[in-house]
C-alpha cells in the first residue's frame, strides 16, 4: 500500500464512489417537484419555447402569491427536441432521478406517446399541455390534456363549414406522416359526410415536404369551394401560398397549428379567406385572457401564440389539482386531476374529466387583411 | 378532368423542381469530377448560402442582386476554407476517410447553423413579386422560369469554362490524373481551391433562388436537396456539367410525377431508386462514358 | 495448481468472471439504491449500441465496405420483432431471433446488388436503401404506419441487453479471428489481389453484411422493447440514426473492437450527463469526427485491441518502473 501509484488509484475509486453516492435527494419535503418535457431545439424548437415560457410564466406567479397550500414549486425542464426516444429517456430522468411529483408536457403527439406508457407504468401523473391526438388519453388514468382533442377540432370545422359558410364539397390536403394531421382530417371527413358534404378528392404529403405543386395542380383542377389544411403552419403556410399561386379560389380552412405569427409570412399572398379553430383568440374579451395575454406580452416582448395559452393553462390546471390532491401522493393528483372544475383559464372556462380530456370551447377566427378576427366561440357540447 | 392537361402541368412542376437539382447537382458534379470526393457539406452550403441572402436582404437591406453576390462570395470563400482545413491533409488518405470528414462537415454546418440561427423555418423575403404566366391551358410562374433559366444559363457558362478555357484544362486534367497534371506543372491546390470556390458560388446561389421560391428556410433545408441533387448528378454522368442539368430534370419530373399518380409518401424513395436503378445498371450516367478499372 | 490450467482457458475465466462481476454489480448497486433504475435504463440503452457498433464494425471495419444505411437493418428488427409479440403475444426471444433472421436476410438481399459497388457508390447506395426501407415502414399500415407504432410490450431488460451484447462481441470477435475473418480483412485490405489469390470475395463481403444485419436486427428488437413505441422518422431508423452509429464506430476505431464497446458505452452516457448542453452536441460530435479523422484515423483509442497482452505489458511496466524508486 505504500506504493503512490496504488494510493491515488484507490483515492479515484473513493472519489468515484462518493459521487455516485451524491446523487440528488429522495422525496423533498418542502417544495413541489414538477416536471416539463418540451422541445428547446430540434424542427419544433418554437412551440417548446412558447410552451416553456408560458408555464415557467405560470409557476412564477403562482410561486409570488405563495404557492400551493404554502409550499413552492419547482420547476424542472427538460429538452427532448422533439424526439420520442430523447423524450422517454427524460421522462425516466424526472421520475427516477428529479422524483417529481408529476410531469407537463411532451408538447407534440410522437414524443407524448413515448412517454405515457412510462408515467402510466410508474404510476406518474402526466399532463400534456398541447397534445390533440385522440388516442394519448387511451393510454392511461394517469395521462392527461389541457387541449381538446382532434376529433373534436375536426368535427367543429366541419359542422361551421356545412351549417355556417353552406360548403357542400370540399377537399383535403393533410400530412400522412403526422398524428395529429391525419386525426383532424379523419374527424373532419366523416362529420362533413355525416351532415350531407362531400369530399370531393384529397391529397398528401409527407412532415418536411416543401414541394405540394403536384398535389395542388391535382385539387385546383377539381375546385372544390373549399380546402381543409390541418396541419402546423410550418406546412400549413407553403401550402397556402403556392394554392394561391395556382390561381385556388377556395375558402381555406384551418386548425390550431395554423396560430404562429410567422404563418401570414410563409402563406405570402394570403389574406382573406381563410377560417381557424382555436383555442382562444386575442380578441376574446374575457379578463382572464387578456390578463394573460398583456402579462405574457409584457414579460417576453411578443404576442402568446395558442400553443403559450395552452400551456399557461396547464400550470393552472395541475395547481388547482395539487391544492385538491393537498399532498404529492400520485394516486390524490390523479384524481384531482379529473375532477378539478371551473378553471378560469386564458383559453376559457376549462372542466376536467377523469377520462383526461378538459371540457372546454372552441374558437373559430377569419382571416381579415392579415390577422384573425374572432367570429364565433363553441362551447364543449359542441351541438 | 382532363388527363391530358393535368398530366401537362405536372410535367412543367416537375421541371420546375427539376431545375433546382439541377441548380445543386453543378457545383456537386464539378467538385466530384475533380477530386472524387461526394461533398456531403455542399447541401449544407446550399442552405448557408439561402441564411447570407437572408440576412444581406434583411439586415444589410441589399436588394436581390447584390445580395447573391455576396453570398456567393462568402459561400466560395466557406467552400476554401472546408477544402483547405478539412479534405486536402486527407488527399492521400483511404476514400472512407474522406467521405467520413464529409459527412462531419456537413454535420457540422448543419448544427451549428441550427445554434446561430435557430431551428424554426424562416419566411424568405420576396424580393421578386411573382406573374403567373398562362401558355393555354396550363400556367408556369417568373420564378419557375428564373430557376430553369439561372440553371441552364450556369450549365452553359460552366461547359464553355470547362471545355475552351485554359483553367478547364487544368480542370479536367487534375480530374484526369493528379500526379501526371502536377507533373506538367499543374499547381493541383489552386485548381482545387478554385473547383470549390466555383461549386460552393452555386450552391448559395441555388439557395437564394430556393428559398425565395419556397419562401421558407431552416437549417436542415439542404440535407434531402442535396442528396437528391448527388442522384441527379450521377444519373446525368457524374463529372460531367450537362450532365447534372439532364439528370437534375429528369429527377424531378419523375419525382413530381410519382407523387401526383402513385402516393406522396414514396416521394423521397424515387430518388433512391433511381439511384440504384442507375448504379447498377448504368453506372457511368446517362451522358457518361463506360470506364473500366484497371488493375 | 495455476500451471496447469492452460493460458486459453485462465484468460476465458478471467473474461467470464470480470464480465459477471459487472453484472452483479450494477444489480447490487440498484438493490442498495445508489443506481436508479433511470441509471439501469441508460445502461441497457449502452448495450444495444454496443450490438449495433460492432455489428457495423464487422462490415465497415473488418472488411472495409462503407455502409451508412445499418439504421435500416435496425428497423426491420424492431418493427418485426415488435408485431410478432404485439399480434401473436410472442415469448421475447423468439421474437428477437425472427426479426433478427429477417433482417440478416434483408441484408443478404441489398448485399448481393449493392456490395458490387465500391467506395462512395456503396455509401450512397446503402444510404439508399436504409431510406427506402424507412419509406416502406412509413406506409405500412400493420405496423402503425406514419403514426407509429405503440404499445409495444417493455421486455428488454439490462439482463438480457447485457447478455446479447456480451454474446455479439463473443461471435463477432470469434469470426473475425477465423479463416472467414481473414479473408474479410484480406478483402479490406485489397479486394482485387484477394480474388486473385482464390477469396471468393462476393461471398465473403455478403456474408460479413448479412451477419452485420443480423445483430443490428437484434439490437433493433431490443431496442423497440425498450423504447416501447416506435417511429418511422429518419433520427429513429433512418439517415440520421445510421450516422450516429456511425460516429461511434469512427470514435471507437474501425476495426477495434474494444474500441467499439467502449465508444457505444462513453456516447451512451456522456449525452445523459451533459443534457443540458445538448444544442452543442452535435456541433462538438462533428468536429471530433472531423478532427479525428485527419489527425487519428485509427480511432480515438489507436489501432490495437486492448487484449490481454498489453495489459499484462502494462502491468510489466508499472511493476518495472516501480522497481527503479
Amino acid at each position: 500500500m505504500s506504493h503512490p501509484k496504488t494510493k491515488i488509484l484507490v483515492l479515484c475509486l473513493l472519489m468515484f464512489v462518493m459521487s455516485t453516492l451524491a446523487v440528488p435527494g429522495l422525496a423533498q419535503e418542502e417544495p413541489i417537484r414538477v416536471g416539463l418535457l418540451t422541445p428547446l431545439t430540434g424542427a419544433v424548437a418554437t412551440y417548446g419555447q412558447s410552451v416553456r415560457n408560458a408555464v415557467v410564466m405560470g409557476i412564477d406567479s403562482i410561486n409570488a402569491s405563495g404557492g400551493i397550500n404554502g409550499r413552492q414549486i419547482e420547476l424542472i425542464v427538460l429538452d427532448d427536441k422533439g424526439d420520442s426516444t430523447e423524450s422517454a429517456q427524460a421522462a425516466r430522468r424526472l421520475i427516477d432521478r428529479e422524483k417529481v411529483a408529476l410531469i407537463m408536457g411532451p408538447v407534440i403527439t410522437p414524443a407524448v406517446m413515448a412517454v405515457a406508457p412510462i408515467a402510466q407504468a410508474e404510476g406518474i401523473p402526466m399532463i400534456t399541455p398541447t397534445g390533440t391526438g385522440d388516442q394519448i388519453t387511451e393510454l392511461g388514468d394517469y395521462i392527461f390534456r389541457a387541449a381538446y382533442k382532434d376529433s373534436f377540432q375536426g368535427r367543429i370545422m366541419a359542422q361551421f363549414a356545412y351549417e355556417n359558410l353552406g360548403i357542400t364539397e370540399a377537399s383535403i390536403i393533410y400530412d400522412i406522416a403526422n398524428d395529429y394531421s391525419v386525426g383532424l382530417r379523419g374527424a373532419f371527413k366523416a362529420t362533413f359526410e355525416e351532415l350531407g358534404g362531400k369530399v370531393i378528392s384529397e391529397e398528401s404529403y409527407s412532415t418536411g415536404d416543401n414541394d405540394f405543386s403536384a398535389q395542388l395542380t391535382s385539387l385546383t383542377m377539381r375546385n372544390p369551394q373549399a380546402l381543409f389544411i390541418p396541419d402546423y403552419y410550418s406546412a400549413a403556410g407553403p401550402i397556402l401560398m403556392q394554392a394561391k399561386l395556382m390561381g385556388m379560389t377556395s375558402v381555406m380552412l384551418g386548425v390550431d397549428g395554423w396560430d404562429s405569427p410567422d404563418l401570414y409570412a410563409l402563406a405570402n399572398g394570403f389574406e382573406e379567406d381563410g377560417y381557424i379553430v382555436n383555442h382562444y383568440s386575442q380578441d376574446d374579451e374575457s379578463p382572464m385572457t387578456q390578463a394573460f395575454i398583456a402579462e405574457y406580452t409584457a414579460r417576453y416582448g411578443a404576442a402568446p401564440d395558442a400553443l403559450a395559452a395552452l400551456g399557461y393553462d396547464g400550470v393552472l390546471i395541475v395547481a388547482r389539482a395539487l391544492e385538491a390532491a393537498g399532498s404529492t401522493d400520485p394516486e390524490a393528483i390523479k384524481h384531482a386531476l379529473g375532477t378539478v372544475k371551473n378553471i378560469e383559464a386564458a383559453t376559457g372556462t376549462i372542466d376536467m374529466d377523469p377520462e383526461g380530456t378538459p371540457i372546454k370551447s372552441a374558437v373559430i377566427l377569419q382571416s381579415k387583411g392579415g390577422s384573425w378576427v374572432l367570429v364565433d366561440k363553441i362551447d364543449p357540447s359542441g351541438r | 378532368m382532363n388527363w391530358y392537361v393535368m398530366g401537362l402541368q405536372q410535367l412543367i412542376n416537375g421541371l420546375a423542381l427539376g431545375s433546382v437539382y439541377a441548380l445543386i447537382a453543378l457545383g456537386y458534379t464539378m467538385v466530384y469530377g475533380i477530386i472524387k470526393l461526394i461533398n456531403f457539406a455542399h447541401g449544407e452550403i446550399y442552405m448557408l448560402g439561402a441564411y447570407l441572402g437572408f440576412y444581406a436582404i434583411t439586415s444589410l437591406n441589399l436588394s436581390l442582386v447584390p445580395a447573391m453576390v455576396l453570398a456567393m462570395v462568402s459561400a466560395a470563400i466557406i467552400g476554401m476554407l472546408l477544402e483547405r482545413v478539412a479534405y486536402r491533409p486527407l488527399r492521400s488518405s483511404p476514400r472512407i476517410a474522406v467521405l467520413i470528414t464529409a459527412i462531419g462537415a456537413s454535420l457540422l454546418f448543419q448544427s451549428t447553423a441550427q445554434l446561430v440561427f435557430g431551428a424554426s423555418f424562416k419566411p424568405f423575403p420576396q424580393a421578386i413579386p411573382f406573374t403567373r404566366i398562362q401558355l393555354g391551358p396550363v400556367f408556369t410562374t417568373n420564378r419557375q422560369l428564373l430557376i430553369f433559366g439561372v440553371a441552364v444559363a450556369l450549365m452553359i457558362a460552366l461547359h464553355i469554362i470547362v471545355q475552351y478555357t485554359t483553367f478547364g484544362k487544368a480542370m479536367r486534367a487534375v480530374s484526369m490524373d493528379k500526379d501526371a497534371a502536377q507533373l506538367m506543372g499543374i499547381n493541383i491546390d489552386r485548381v482545387i481551391s478554385i473547383t470549390f470556390a466555383l461549386g460552393s458560388a452555386l450552391a448559395a446561389a441555388a439557395g437564394i433562388l430556393v428559398g425565395m421560391y419556397y419562401n421558407r428556410i431552416d437549417p436542415y433545408m439542404g440535407t434531402m436537396p442535396g442528396l437528391k441533387a448527388f442522384v441527379a448528378a450521377v444519373l446525368g454522368g457524374i463529372g460531367i456539367v450537362p450532365g447534372a442539368v439532364v439528370g437534375g430534370l429528369l429527377m424531378g419530373v419523375a419525382e413530381n410525377m410519382v407523387v401526383a399518380f402513385v402516393s406522396s409518401t414514396l416521394r423521397d424513395a424515387v430518388a433512391f431508386a433511381i439511384l440504384i436503378a442507375v448504379l447498377l445498371f448504368r453506372p457511368n450516367g446517362l451522358l457518361g462514358k463506360n470506364r473500366t478499372e484497371k488493375v | 495448481m495455476r500451471r496447469n490450467i492452460p493460458k486459453m482457458n485462465r484468460r476465458t475465466m478471467y473474461t467470464g468472471l470480470a464480465l459477471a462481476l459487472i453484472y452483479l454489480l450494477v444489480h447490487g448497486l440498484q438493490a442498495f439504491g445508489l443506481l436508479l433504475s433511470y441509471h439501469v435504463q441508460i445502461l441497457s440503452l449502452a448495450c444495444i449500441n454496443i450490438i449495433l457498433v460492432v455489428s457495423l464494425n464487422l462490415i465497415n471495419g473488418f472488411t472495409g465496405q462503407f455502409s451508412i444505411g445499418h439504421a435500416g437493418f435496425l428497423a426491420v428488427g424492431a418493427y418485426s420483432s415488435a408485431y410478432l409479440t404485439v399480434t401473436f403475444h410472442t415469448p421475447f426471444f423468439v421474437a428477437l431471433l425472427v426479426g433478427a433472421i429477417f433482417a440478416g436476410i434483408v441484408g443478404l438481399i441489398i448485399g448481393l446488388p449493392a456490395l458490387r459497388l465500391k467506395g462512395d457508390y456503396l455509401a450512397i447506395a446503402t444510404l439508399g436503401f436504409g431510406e427506402i426501407i424507412r419509406v416502406i415502414i412509413l406506409n405500412t399500415q400493420a405496423v402503425g404506419g406514419a403514426r407509429g407504432f405503440s404499445g409495444i410490450p417493455n421486455y428488454t431488460t439490462f439482463g438480457n441487453s447485457y447478455l446479447l451484447a456480451i454474446l455479439t462481441v463473443f461471435v463477432i470477435r470469434n469470426f473475425v479471428n477465423s479463416d472467414h475473418g481473414r479473408a474479410c480483412l484480406a478483402i479490406r485490405e485489397d479486394e482485387i489481389a484477394a480474388e486473385s489469390l482464390g477469396v471468393h470475395s462476393t461471398y465473403f463481403k455478403t456474408l460479413a453484411f448479412s451477419l452485420g444485419a443480423f445483430f443490428a436486427g437484434i439490437a433493433g428488437g431490443l431496442f423497440s422493447h425498450y423504447l416501447q413505441y416506435m417511429a418511422p422518422t429518419s433520427g429513429q431508423i433512418g439517415f440520421m440514426k445510421s450516422i450516429d452509429i456511425l460516429i461511434m464506430l469512427v470514435l471507437g476505431g474501425l476495426g477495434n473492437i474494444t474500441g467499439s464497446v467502449i465508444a457505444a458505452v462513453v456516447l451512451t452516457i456522456v449525452p445523459e450527463l451533459l443534457r443540458g448542453f445538448a444544442e452543442y452536441r452535435m456541433v462538438i460530435y462533428s468536429i471530433i469526427l472531423i478532427l479525428v479523422m485527419i489527425y487519428r484515423p485509427d480511432g480515438l483509442l489507436g489501432g490495437r485491441s486492448l487484449g490481454y497482452a498489453r495489459l499484462k505489458n502494462s502491468i510489466e511496466g508499472v511493476k518495472a518502473h516501480a522497481s527503479h524508486k
